[in-house]
This record gives structure tokens, C-alpha cells and sequence, in this order.
């Protein structure tokens, strides 16, 4: 049970994702895989959030992760997506999406979402860290209303969650964030249909 | 031939980790490095995929020349030397390669190699992933242990010898445990882990802190994996090897360990079947009344309490165990047998 990283992304509808403050933990990863594993999480994490309609909660599996998002839309069109492994339940996930965007945007006023390497918030790292352990959110899961869990999509695979005609291939393909190495990785893990190397 | 060469090398310094990188060389490796074409940077080796299969061809081809050449009168040291380099090329390619490792073996036998140096390469070889999922490396390592503490060819190599200091031990329980988090649901590793372990207890009115310590950092694994059913089966067999064998206060037992964890997971199968290994009669009650009523669980626990009647002796009427047993069993079939009772 592994949680590999927390987000908070800024997510204007019909529009590109800008992620506000991020943490991840990769240190399971061979060394030369760490480096693109992180920009995999990254690209992931953009791409799942700018396709979850407002208000929605989604999970998605790919290979051996999961990513759950949940884009809680309001006047701050924010967006939280964690990516951990199959084994991680549910429900504390979706919890500590919820937890992590209310302490957000209390701490957080708007107007500096627009410069995202200034905002300062260390509690992302705090709950990456203190959340590895899924039963340590059953505090916060008891604060919280119920959480209607037929309500969350789930799609086996990312293809489901992408607009139609999009495939994911080419997504990563013309990706500009992603280096080769990465793209390599990608294309390996696909081919194998494996879980060893990245998403 | 340079490329075999070269990478013999950067296998004999002993790498923390290895790695094979899918693709071309210029893909990772600019050509301006001097390691090129490989990675080496912290004592982490990088192995380009294709350069590895390459080299791989190159080296078999010479390595099958060499021994029809020196199978008669036995290598000469120029050859053993080169038998030495090439064998750990190919076994980086190819670790179920069992002839390489009998090869590494009479090398060690006639002081080419120094087991202890063979350990430590064999350490390297088990942080490469594609390695760590080969039961002949693990077996190999135990012969060399074997070797090093110079037990009696008589005895088997599937115990570890007593003879093992503690600290030899808890190297092999670290390189255990790298193989555990590189390949999930790691068999062979706890296998060997297990092996290690039974050395140990061997030990323990010597050194009993180690035995305890390595039981909590198996109960801390099986938390964050809890499906590694491998792990649990270690556990509850290093259970009982433990000194005086009562829980106290600090140390937790199994039983309450996969009780707790089942209340907070309880519709993952291989914790059931830690539950199994675990769990004592009165201990079990409690927990099954209350995994009964939830719609997730229900079907574990039913299975659970036919188990439990089958291996008390009871006959149950439909079918035999494995049937009773098999996962695709209905719920209305499980309860029909529950009721039986």
C-alpha cells in the first residue's frame, strides 16, 4: 500500500491545469527510473484533472496505480488528485482529497494562485507522508459527511477518461513535459503490458 | 567484445543497484561520459538494454568455445579468469542461466574467485529486478554462505548453517528485503528470508534483540502489503520461533496483528488466509461475528467458518475441500454449509 503523490491543481473548465502545490514519495523507484516516474506523476495528474467535470470524483487505473481525483469546482476551481497503488483503499483516498483541498484554501488566499512556486504549503509533504497508512484517515473520515461512493467513476483503464478521439499514446507522444528516457519507459511498460516500470 | 569486457568491470565494483534501461544507448548515454555505454553514478549501474543483449551474444559465443576448450585438461588461469568475466555478463542477461552459475561455482572451488567477493556480487545481481524472481540465485547464495562457513557438503542447502555469525545474517535479511521491494509478492526472497531466519532462532539465547526486530519490520511490511501473502506466511512461522513464544506488551502477536488489520481491510483474501495461519478458536469468534454483517466481507468469513469446521475434523457433506474451499463458490452455498453445523 503505497501512496506515490499528492496534488492540488488549479483547474479552469476548458482549460489547461496549472498544479498549485504537489509532494511526491518515489523513493521505491529504481534510481534511473525516479526521474521519470516524477514527470509521469505530473503529466498524469494534469491530464486526469483537466478531463473530471466539475463537482466529480474519478478514479482511474493504469498498470499497477490508481489516481484519484476530485474536482470540487466552486470559486476557486480547485482540483486534488492522489496516485497510489491498487491496494490503497478507497474511501480514505477521497477523504484525503477532501481534507487537503478544504486546509488549502483556508490557508491559501486566491490571489496567489496565479504564481504557484511562491505558495507555500507544507502540508501536502505532512499528509504524503502521515497518509501512507490508510487507517489514519479514519479520523477525518468521521468528521466528514458520508461520502457516496457509487457516486465516483471508476475507469480500468485512462483511455476511458479521455474526450473522444484522444488516445493516450499521442498524449504522451507530443508531450513536451516528458523527456525521451520517460517516453521510453512508457512505451516498454505498455508493450509488456507489465507493472514493473512506470504508469 | 570491449562492450563484455567493460561491463564485466563495472560488475565486479560491486554496484549498489543495477538497472536495465529500456532502448538505445544514446538515449540514455551521451557518448562524451566515460562510463559510455553504461551509467554508473552513486554506485548505481544503468545497462542499456540493447547494449546488454548484444553483449550477451558476444559473450555466450566465447563462453561455449572456452569450455569445450578447457574441458579436458581443465582452464588454464588466463581462461578461468575470462570464464569469470563472461559468466557475469551472461548472468546479468540471462539469471536462470544454470550452467554460468556452475561455472561461477568450480571457479570458486579451485580459489579463481573469493566467495566472499562472489557474495557481494551476488548481492548486485539481486538489486537488478529482473533478478530477484530467480530461485537458482537465492539457492546460489545459500551455497555460497555454505562455503564461506565451511559446512559439511553432507548437509543441504536449504538451511543456512548455525555457524553464521548474526550480523552475516542480517546482511542476507537486507538483501532479502531490496529484492521484497523491487519485485512485490517476492516468494524466493522470503523463502531465503525464512531459511535465515531458522539460523537465527538457532542463536537466539546469543542474540535475541535481532530475531525480535526482524519480526516488527515483517509486521510493519505486511501493513503497507497487504497482499503479500508470503510475507504473512513468515510471519506467523517466525512467530513461533521466538523467544518464549508469549506476546508481551511490545511485541505484538500475529493473531492481534491480522485482527486489527482485517477490521480496517477486510475484503483482502490474503489477509484471510493470515487469518487462518493465525488465528486460535477463542480468538476468532468475536472477529467473524462481527466481519459477518458486512456485505464486503460476508463471503471471506463464511468461508472462513467452513474452513475452520473441515480442518476441526467435521465432515462436510458437499464435495471435498478444494471444492468446499474454491473461490467462485457461491454465497447462498457457504452459508447453506455454515448452517449445516
Amino acid at each position: 500500500m503505497k501512496v506515490y503523490s499528492l496534488s492540488v491543481i488549479l483547474a479552469p473548465p476548458a482549460k489547461a491545469c496549472t498544479i498549485l502545490s504537489t509532494a511526491s514519495d518515489l523513493s521505491s523507484f529504481p534510481f534511473y527510473q525516479r526521474g521519470s516516474v516524477g514527470e509521469f506523476v505530473t503529466f498524469f495528474s494534469k491530464t486526469i484533472a483537466e478531463r473530471t467535470p466539475q463537482g466529480q470524483r474519478q478514479s482511474v487505473q493504469e498498470n499497477a496505480y490508481t489516481a484519484h481525483v476530485y474536482n470540487r469546482g466552486g470559486a476557486e476551481q480547485l482540483a486534488a488528485v492522489i496516485i497510489c497503488d491498487h491496494e490503497y483503499p478507497v474511501r480514505p483516498a477521497f477523504s484525503l482529497l477532501t481534507k487537503l483541498l478544504d486546509d488549502f484554501t483556508a490557508k491559501i488566499p486566491q490571489s496567489s494562485f496565479g504564481n504557484p512556486s511562491a505558495i507555500d504549503f507544507p502540508e501536502v509533504t505532512t499528509y504524503l507522508q502521515k497518509y501512507q497508512d490508510p487507517r489514519q484517515a479514519d479520523a477525518i473520515m468521521k468528521v466528514q459527511k458520508e461520502l457516496d461512493e457509487t457516486k465516483i467513476v471508476l475507469h480500468k483503464t485512462i483511455e476511458s477518461v479521455l474526450q473522444r478521439g484522444e488516445k493516450i499514446n499521442d498524449l504522451v507522444d507530443r508531450s513536451q513535459a516528458l523527456s525521451a528516457q520517460s517516453k521510453m519507459f512508457y512505451k516498454t511498460a505498455k508493450k509488456q503490458n507489465s507493472c514493473c516500470l512506470i504508469m | 567484445m570491449e562492450q563484455v569486457q567493460s561491463l564485466a568491470d563495472f560488475l565486479g565494483k560491486h554496484p549498489r543497484t543495477i538497472e536495465i534501461l529500456p532502448g538505445e544507448i544514446d538515449l540514455w548515454v551521451p557518448e562524451s561520459i566515460s562510463a559510455h555505454p553504461f551509467l554508473f553514478a552513486e554506485g548505481n549501474l544503468g545497462v542499456p538494454q540493447k547494449v546488454l543483449y548484444k553483449a550477451y551474444m558476444v559473450a555466450i559465443r566465447a563462453y561455449l568455445n572456452l569450455r569445450n576448450e578447457s574441458r579436458k585438461a581443465g582452464p588454464s588461469l588466463q581462461q578461468s579468469n575470462l570464464l569469470d568475466r563472461l559468466t557475469r555478463v551472461i548472468l546479468l542477461a540471462n539469471p536462470s542461466h544454470q550452467t554460468a552459475l556452475n561455472s561461477r561455482k568450480k571457479l570458486i572451488e579451485n580459489s579463481v574467485v573469493d566467495p566472499c567477493w562472489e557474495l557481494n556480487f551476488s548481492g548486485s545481481l539481486l538489486s537488478c529486478r529482473e533478478c530477484t524472481k530467480e530461485s537458482i540465485l537465492w539457492h546460489h547464495r545459500r551455497w555460497l554462505l555454505h562455503v564461506i562457513h565451511e559446512v559439511p557438503a553432507t548437509v543441504g542447502t536449504d538451511t543456512i548453517p548455525e555457524t553464521i555469525p548474526p550480523n552475516a545474517l542480517e546482511a542476507e535479511f537486507a538483501c532479502a528485503s531490496v529484492a521484497c521491494h523491487l519485485y512485490p509478492r517476492n516468494y524466493h526472497a522470503w523463502t531465503h528470508r525464512r531459511f535465515c531466519a531458522e539460523a537465527l532462532q538457532l542463536k537466539v539465547p546469543s542474540n535475541p534483540v535481532v530475531l525480535v526486530e526482524e519480526y516488527q519490520k515483517t509486521l510493519k511490511w505486511i501493513e503497507s502489503h497487504i497482499s503479500d501473502y508470503s510475507a504473512m506466511n513468515y510471519a506467523t512461522n517466525f512467530q513461533k520461533m521466538l523467544p518464549g513464544r508469549e506476546p508481551t506488551q511490545e511485541l505484538l502477536s500475529t493473531e492481534e496483528h491480522v485482527t486489527s488489520l482485517l477490521r480496517a481491510f477486510p475484503d483482502h483474501e490474503s489477509l484471510w488466509m493470515y487469518l487462518r495461519g493465525s488465528v486460535t478458536l477463542e480468538g476468532e469468534k468475536e472477529l467473524l461475528a462481527s466481519m459477518k454483517t458486512l456485505p464486503s466481507a460476508r463471503k471471506f468469513a463464511l468461508r472462513h467458518m467452513v474452513w475452520r469446521k473441515i480442518s476441526g475434523g467435521e465432515e462436510v457433506p458437499l464435495g471435498s475441500l478444494r471444492d468446499v474451499l474454491a473461490c467462485d463458490s457461491s454465497l447462498e452455498e457457504f452459508e447453506q454449509l455454515v448452517s449445516l453445523g
